[in-house]
């Protein structure tokens, strides 16, 4: 177990080094760059040169080596990185990339944990009260719904949240971003999405379980069903569920933009999408970073977790 | 068409960049006039071009504030969307110093109900280019510090200082287009800051020295930044250090002070217990808007005072007798316009063929149907409707037959033989431009390619010339820089002959690109070389035409400066289509809400001029 | 890579397999029937492709031609589902629209199968080494920033339905590698593999005789949400300036529109967004019909 973890972190490290060369050139590739965006940006056309000062300019090209081959160019965004020293960015070259990144991070990963929790709640016990009625009006009326829920986006989604919880019933405010009850709305509106396809997931892992020999074999020797779910089929069951969790997860931290600008989260979808928007590539670089970071640990985690739920792959998965 | 930097910038960002976001941003309106919110037209032509109070002959004058009555305690709480800050130093270029000029810090003179008032100034004589500004004696920072004429001074200077912006990454807020003496020299490192025409001839006299009359130098004075005062005990001159400007314990002197500060989401305000006057409301929460919040719905949920209107908003707002009556229309004065970009063809060299396509949009049409009333038909870039109602005749006006006449004349008949016309759009699925592709294509039997790009894109295509064998017009915000149409025509520098720039030829466009985009050059130098080169490339026609503007302007003759607009006008390089005109809900209970309408967000011009009963 | 033991089983027994494989698909294909909703979901599909294939005869108006004049009228015998912001009719928008969505929604499921199945399998089955290898390159291509991706490939390729598909597969087929590979690993492990390798089968033909169509479940669970979602990825795309040039009606941009006038023209977002909700569906059971006639143990 424990040279396997270690070898996966080796891999891991190759990995990010691999994802943060290609990101240098993804991202030197997009055409515009900072300084005429800023220029643009600020209606500053005319006096030809952008809002930033000259010894603010000269400091970052000698921090990034700008103008200089490309390699010493990424060799200034790795070394910051290696170092652990990200120093700060163009758009807001007065505060630390890492205090932008502590304070929107968090803010994502509670929302995105929040919403995939919510949404294994309400998932898990749709799909086991689905499979238990297997091809029955119970079965199919609730995936029917649950599928309703995936069919509508979560932008259009929270506006109906607004108009019901807001306007309606005056339990939560529909926007801002002050206490817990600003949670609510913005979790709803990305769990219910997710819940179609977990509770089918969830459904079908569970049906297929049901028929293997060691269910049948439960249920000829008098076990009901729900004995067979509970007792034996659901860990089993569980297994696909995780494998979804972790592609939920990666969309989330960066990818809920729309609804971060709905309710002016100031989560990691606006920091970044604002990053690669105006091409702030110090911004970009660590972010890009950090969030593989996360998502690599994610999926260790996610990995050993699934090994410790399915002995068959610790067996052989794990060992070699 | 002097493109005035604070407007063009609120026009980019939310005509453009914010469509990062993911939503078209659409905060534009339009509207009947409501009575309560005390903005109609005609009122504001007249009113909110503030030269009552700085026009002509007159040079001593007094003008008394004339806001409304305050209750003798602050009360009650006012929520609003205003686009977001993040340094309020006044002499730091930022969206913050939109709140600093509306009520955080308090210049010399302000905004009130659409007119220049005295602020800090009591009153003020100009003598040619000399302004000298009397300071009331009572005035005191958030500290309990005295505002005296040194802090003015100290504030000045801080602006016009390049020490000040070095370490913050920022411009300056001083943007150059007020001409006091000596500031470019001290911009520019050759002269030391100390020399700049700002004085304190007592602690209660301030005199400013301009390097010629300015007209209009107490409007520009009361939109921005820089004209804010500092306390010498908290700011030093020369350094760059603008952590005093930390939301915690930030010294200023306007009616209200930073109280908390959410960064990205919202801030709140309170009284400054110093201010000299009464201060109306107990608290101020000012959330940073994005066009992808349904202010709609905040504002029924009473969780705002105050919401701009989507376009597409309007009829479900018009449906509701209450709503309705809460709904107010601002114009502001920022354009949505497209103009012609350079290209190897010359297709759009020939005049007629863009007085064609300036006639062949139904402007009206776009305004009422698209935009929902959320815009008013515009045909200049710096001149609305709103401050000249002569513009709308001038010009070509909306007629199919007669542009399809002039494409034939100019050798396209039914379009035959037309190049394809390229629209450079920023971002999303923009409607309007695409109503104006519609309007060419089926009006003039032209082929127009929609070139919908993100953001980065754009601004790098901007400037660039189009493909060979196209023509193309790209998307561009604009607007003046002070409400007086007199004003937007005087340009007699090179480098900001907007109209003359979009003239060149492609090759002598080629070759100034070049020369602007030589990291080599030094600035100085760079400027020196577009000058030559422009000199050397603008059409004789246009500097002509130029000069005897400028002669018009400095003998007053409105006929000449009238007779400059049309033919403007009428060469059609740039394609205006819309005013913005905000659609403004405000609560019955909000009284005193007058737009800044040179603002694209139309924000209360003076805060404490808002009552909630 | 077969042994000349395998090859020499396969080349006598190729007749007779050919048999037994035209009966399992048969089988198959009565398995699937005997699932009525997912008959109606297969039939449903059918017709959304038919609508996109003939959308020139069927709609009644041009998707790009319309009357600003015209703009925002309601739902009326002549425009079925109204007219949009610049007066064209939304019925005819849908119609194209699902052009596009089939392209980009099945075309970039075709990418992400293909890619996930072969980079899946052979990770799971596989192991060691090659998987520890396969992973890292789906972790990479996790990490990716994909708005920046999606920039650089649109402006690379150009701004076309192609360019957007490859966009979208681009990053998303990691989803289904994973999938893939889960089950895999799970199959592999099973009685009958043991049984086919004692019975002197090779990787390749337990790969894709034992192991894939006993792993199709949930993989086709996923195509079938995959092809939906990526329809609306590319209503993401759209909104950015990344999507299909406007006139060229998308389906996402069509829903979004819909949004921003929820509370003036609730139609606007209604019919198309049912639309959307009966497609999502009838994937759903689609998929569920062909999991069960894959399901190896019921045939």
């Amino acid at each position: 177990m424990l040279v396997y973890v270690i070898r996966r972190v080796g891999y891991m490290i190759v990995a990010l080094l691999a994802l943060t060369l290609i990101t240098f050139f993804l991202m030197k590739q997009a055409p515009g760059s900072f300084l005429t965006i800023n220029i643009m940006q600020s209606g500053l056309q005319t006096s030809g040169h952008s809002s930033y000062s000259m010894d603010v300019l000269q400091e970052w090209s000698e921090r990034y080596h700008i103008g200089e081959p490309w390699y010493m160019e990424y060799w200034g965004y790795l070394k910051g990185i290696l170092t652990w020293d990200f120093g700060t960015s163009f758009q807001y070259p007065n505060t630390p990339i890492m205090s932008l990144l502590v304070k929107a991070f968090p803010i994502s990963l509670g929302i995105a944990l929040s919403s995939i929790i919510l949404g294994l709640l309400i998932s898990i016990p749709v799909g086991i009260f689905a499979a238990m009625r297997r091809n029955t009006w119970a079965d199919s009326g609730a995936m029917f719904f649950s599928m309703l829920g995936t069919s509508i986006p979560a932008y259009i989604l929270a506006v109906f949240l607004i108009m019901v919880f807001s306007l309606y019933l005056h339990w939560l405010p529909s926007m801002g971003w002050r206490d817990l009850k600003n949670y609510v709305i913005p979790v709803l509106a990305l769990a219910l999405p997710m819940t179609g396809s977990m509770s089918r997931y969830m459904r079908t892992s569970l049906v297929e379980n049901l028929n293997k020999d060691y269910a049948t074999t439960v249920i000829a020797k008098g076990g009901s069903k729900r004995d067979v779910i509970y007792r034996h089929v659901l860990r089993n069951s569980l297994i696909p569920l995780i494998t979804i969790i972790g592609p939920h997860l990666a969309g989330m931290l960066m990818g809920t933009v729309m609804i971060e600008f709905m309710f002016g989260i100031p989560g990691m979808g606006q920091l970044f999408n604002n990053a690669a928007g105006s091409r702030d590539y110090p911004l970009i670089m660590v972010s890009t970073f950090l969030y593989t970071l996360v998502i690599m640990v994610m999926n260790l985690l996610v990995d050993i977790i699934y090994g410790l739920l399915d002995p068959r792959i610790r067996r052989s998965g794990m060992s070699d | 068409m002097k493109r005035n930097k604070f407007l063009t910038t609120l026009a980019a960002i939310s005509l453009g960049a914010a469509l990062l976001a993911g939503c078209s941003g659409n905060n534009n309106a339009d509207s009947k006039e409501n009575g309560n919110a005390a903005a109609s037209n005609t009122e504001s032509g007249n009113a909110a071009s503030a030269n009552n109070a700085s026009s002509g002959d007159a040079t001593n004058k007094e003008v008394e504030s004339n806001a409304g009555t305050l209750p003798d305690k602050p009360t009650g709480t006012f929520s609003f969307f205003i686009n977001s800050g993040a340094t309020w130093d006044p002499a730091i270029w930022d969206w913050g110093g939109h709140h600093n000029a509306i009520g955080i810090f308090e210049g010399l003179v302000h905004y009130s109900q659409g007119k220049v008032v005295p602020g800090t100034a009591t009153s003020w004589k100009e003598d040619g280019a000399k302004w000298k500004f009397t300071l009331r004696q009572d005035a005191k920072f958030s500290n309990g510090d005295p505002v005296t004429a040194e802090a003015f001074v100290l504030g000045i200077q801080r602006a016009v200082d390049p020490n000040t912006v070095k370490g913050t990454s920022k411009a300056s807020s001083f943007l150059g287009d007020t001409h006091i003496v000596n500031y470019l020299d001290i911009q520019n490192g050759l002269k030391k800051v100390d020399e700049l025409g700002v004085k304190a001839i007592d602690p209660y006299t301030l005199e400013i020295d301009l390097q010629e009359p300015d007209k209009s130098f107490l409007d520009k004075l009361a939109i921005s930044n820089w004209q804010m005062p500092v306390d010498p005990k908290v700011v030093k001159l020369g350094v760059s250090d603008d952590t005093w400007t930390d939301p915690a314990k930030i010294v200023s002197n306007g009616p209200y002070m930073i109280d908390k500060l959410n960064v990205k989401t919202d801030m709140w305000l309170k009284p400054n217990p110093y201010y000299y006057g009464k201060v109306s409301l107990e608290k101020i929460h000012m959330t940073w808007s994005t066009p992808e919040i349904k202010q709609l719905l905040v504002f029924q949920n009473n969780e705002s005072d105050m919401a701009t209107l989507a376009a597409e908003d309007v009829p479900a707002v018009k449906g509701d007798s209450t709503l309705t009556n809460e709904l107010n229309w601002f114009d502001t004065s920022i354009s949505y316009t497209f103009q012609v970009r350079h290209s190897e063809n010359p297709a759009l060299q020939n005049e007629k063929v863009r007085q064609a396509l300036t006639m062949a949009i139904d402007k009206q049409a776009i305004a009422d149907k698209v935009l929902g009333g959320t815009g008013t038909p515009s045909y200049d870039g710096s001149i609305t409707t709103w401050m000249a109602d002569w513009i709308k005749n001038v010009g070509p006006q909306y007629d199919v037959a007669k542009a399809k006449e002039l494409m034939k004349e100019a050798g396209y008949p039914d379009g035959k033989g037309f190049p394809t016309l390229v629209m450079l759009v920023p971002g999303a699925d923009d409607k309007v431009a695409q109503a104006v592709q519609q309007l060419w294509q089926q009006n003039l039997g032209i082929n127009v390619k929609y070139d919908g790009e993100e953001w980065g894109a754009y601004v790098t295509k901007f400037d660039e010339s189009a493909d060979p064998g196209t023509v193309s017009v790209v998307q561009n915000g604009v607007g003046p820089a002070v409400a007086n149409w007199k004003e937007t025509i005087v340009q007699t520098d090179p480098l900001h002959m907007e109209l003359a720039k979009i003239a060149l030829d492609g090759k002598a466009w080629e070759n100034y690109r070049k020369i602007w985009n030589d990291s080599k050059l030094e600035q100085g130098d760079k400027n020196k070389q577009a000058s030559d080169l422009f000199a050397a490339n603008f059409s004789k026609d246009i500097t002509d035409r130029y000069a005897k503007a400028a002669d018009a302007y400095k003998k007053d003759d409105e006929a000449g400066l009238k007779d400059f607009v049309s033919w403007r006008m009428n060469t059609a390089w740039t394609f205006p289509i819309y005013t913005v005109r905000n659609g403004i809900l405000l609560k019955p209970n909000v009284k005193g809400y007058f737009p800044m309408r040179m603002w694209l967000s139309t924000p209360p011009d003076w805060l404490n001029d808002i009552t909630v009963s | 890579m077969s042994t000349p033991v395998s090859l020499d089983l396969h080349g006598t027994d190729l007749p007779d397999m050919k048999l037994r494989k035209n009966s399992l698909w048969r089988m198959r294909f009565q398995i699937f029937c005997r699932n009525k909703i997912a008959v109606v979901g297969a039939c449903f599909v059918l017709l959304l492709v038919i609508c996109a294939l003939f959308a020139p005869w069927i709609t009644p108006y041009s998707y790009e031609k319309g009357s600003v004049l015209e703009a925002f009228e309601k739902p009326s015998l002549a425009h079925l589902l109204g007219t949009d912001a610049i007066g064209r009719d939304v019925f005819s928008r849908l119609i194209y629209s699902l052009r596009n969505a089939c392209i980009v929604g099945f075309g970039a499921q075709l990418i992400e199968l293909t890619l996930g199945l072969f980079i899946g399998a052979i990770a799971g089955y596989v192991g060691g080494r090659t998987d520890s290898i396969l992973m890292r390159v789906v972790d990479i291509v996790y990490g990716f920033p994909s708005f920046l991706l999606s920039i650089i490939l649109i402006i690379l390729l150009g701004h076309n339905i192609w360019a957007v598909l490859i966009a979208v597969a681009a990053t998303s087929w990691v989803g289904m590698a994973r999938v893939v590979r889960g089950q895999v690993l799970t199959v592999r492990q099973s009685e009958y593999i043991d049984a086919a390798r004692a019975m002197g089968a090779n990787w390749w033909q337990i790969l894709t005789r034992y192991v894939l169509p006993n792993s199709m479940g949930p993989v086709l669970v996923a195509a079938a949400f995959g092809i939906p979602a990526n329809m609306m990825v590319e209503s993401g795309l759209s909104l950015v300036g990344l999507g299909l040039q406007p006139p060229t009606p998308s389906w996402g941009s069509i829903i979004a529109d819909g949004q921003k006038g929820i509370f003036s023209y609730p139609y606007l977002l209604v019919y198309p967004s049912l639309l959307f909700a009966i497609t999502l569906l009838s994937f759903t059971y689609l998929g569920d019909g062909l999991r069960d006639a894959f399901d190896s143990r019921e045939a």
